[in-house]
């Protein structure tokens, strides 16, 4: 009798956790953060605009004319915007999965 | 259009006829082949992955069934028709949504989709339909799909839990059933030790619960019927025919004479004679939990088909 009360005790509790989440849309995560596009060759200027001062700025690798170079921020948010694309695998039809497009955020 | 003997003949070996369940209707029901695809339960490639069943073959042999399914369509095109009849995700074990199953499984639900799969929505991935209900976003998902012959509408796709008590998803009894099942595996998963704790109390409410549910009738040997929801469909059938529906169908329009389902896991073909019509209903089985069975409708012929694993060897005993 007892472990049925603990159950059933569980049981309650944990329905009203269940009943309460809601996956969560795109659009309701990026309401609450600030987010740029990584696009090829874009500005420099346009990411620390958004995202700051990088956290580190690692000295250049050896062999390189110091204009390449390297800017981490720590504790960012990444969103991987993924598709299906259809390829070819010993001659039958497979489909992997892709990223199309990143974003990288920050809290508000 | 391709007969179901035309069918078995291209498969090479790989069709079989599940027990003997194949029949001939008393009138054309399809006007095209029509394969439908039962219970997939894909989940995130974990260890409850019923699809995956902890054996990689099991994704090779359905591989196997899309490759054979694509080479038919390009064949076949228009007259050949996919259906999936529901839980082709099963969300109430994932632990998201669907999008780390479309990580684990890219090619089946890319390959389901370039055969142009029409998708039926089941108890367990009901959220599809609910996620977006004000914005009447479904994926791609319906409640039913219809076939015609002859200007009618002879056949009813539905995933078959709204026959099911304890899984109508519009019930009090069906809402209770989903969410014990949630708890259950929620239970297990934030006290891992549950099972010592409650001891046999805890077998028997996952016994119960894990998949299916105690409330179910399909669990209920001893009140035997050809199949437990015959007596549902055909009131169904008989409604839509006299015009009795929500749906846009006069009765000038329908004839109804064969449901499609799945949902219990155990496939049987059966009919039955009343108010003189005769009525079918094809439950397809599933694919997951041993089954790998699929429906078929060719015109009036029906069919459960088995897509065999294909790399057994054959017995040297046997001749």
């Amino acid at each position: 009798m007892r472990r049925l009360a603990i159950l059933f005790a569980i049981a309650i509790v944990l329905s009203s956790c269940t009943t309460l989440q809601k996956p969560a849309t795109l659009g309701q995560v990026k309401s609450r953060l600030d987010c740029i596009q990584y696009k090829e060759e874009m500005s420099w200027n346009q990411v620390s605009q958004g995202m700051g001062t990088p956290d580190i700025a690692p000295i250049p690798e050896p062999g390189t004319d110091l204009s390449k170079n390297t800017r981490i921020y720590e504790g960012k948010i990444i969103i991987f915007y993924m598709e299906m694309k259809e390829v070819t695998e010993e001659g039958t039809v497979r489909f992997r999965e892709v990223v199309t497009n990143v974003e990288v955020c920050k809290k508000k | 259009m391709l007969t179901l003997d035309d069918l078995i003949k291209k498969a090479e070996g790989k069709l079989k006829t599940y027990k003997d369940f194949r029949l001939q209707g008393d009138k054309n029901i399809t006007e095209r082949l029509t394969l439908c695809i039962p219970d997939m339960h894909l989940l995130e490639r974990g260890l409850n992955d019923d699809f995956l069943d902890g054996k990689p073959k099991s994704e090779k042999r359905f591989l196997g069934l899309l490759d054979f399914l694509l080479k038919l369509k390009q064949e076949e095109g228009d007259h050949l028709e996919i259906v999936q009849l529901g839980d082709m995700f099963d969300l109430w074990q994932a632990k998201g949504n669907t999008n780390m199953i479309a990580a684990g499984y890219p090619s089946i639900i890319g390959l389901l989709g370039k055969l142009e799969t029409i998708y039926v929505v089941g108890n367990h991935d009901i959220d599809l339909v609910q996620w977006y209900r004000d914005k009447r976003e479904t994926f791609g998902r319906k409640w039913r799909h219809y076939s015609e012959a002859d200007g009618k509408l002879r056949a009813i796709y539905e995933h078959g839990f709204q026959a099911d008590f304890a899984n109508n998803q519009d019930s009090l009894s069906g809402a209770i059933g989903r969410e014990v099942t949630k708890i259950v595996g929620v239970m297990e998963y934030v006290y891992p030790d549950i099972d010592v704790m409650l001891g046999s109390t805890w077998d028997s409410m996952v016994r119960a619960f894990n998949k299916y549910n105690v409330f179910t009738p399909v669990r209920d040997p001893e009140d035997f019927h050809p199949h437990e929801y015959l007596r549902f469909y055909i009131d169904l059938l008989e409604r839509y025919n006299r015009g009795e529906t929500l749906d846009p169908f006069g009765p000038a329009q329908v004839d109804l004479s064969l449901a499609v389902i799945g949902h219990t896991h155990t496939a049987r073909l059966v009919k039955m004679p009343k108010n003189e019509k005769i009525y079918y209903l094809m439950d397809c089985g599933s694919w997951v939990n041993g089954g790998h069975e699929i429906g078929a409708i060719s015109g009036r012929d029906m069919a459960i088909f088995h897509w065999d694993r294909g790399d057994r060897r054959r017995s040297p005993w046997k001749k």
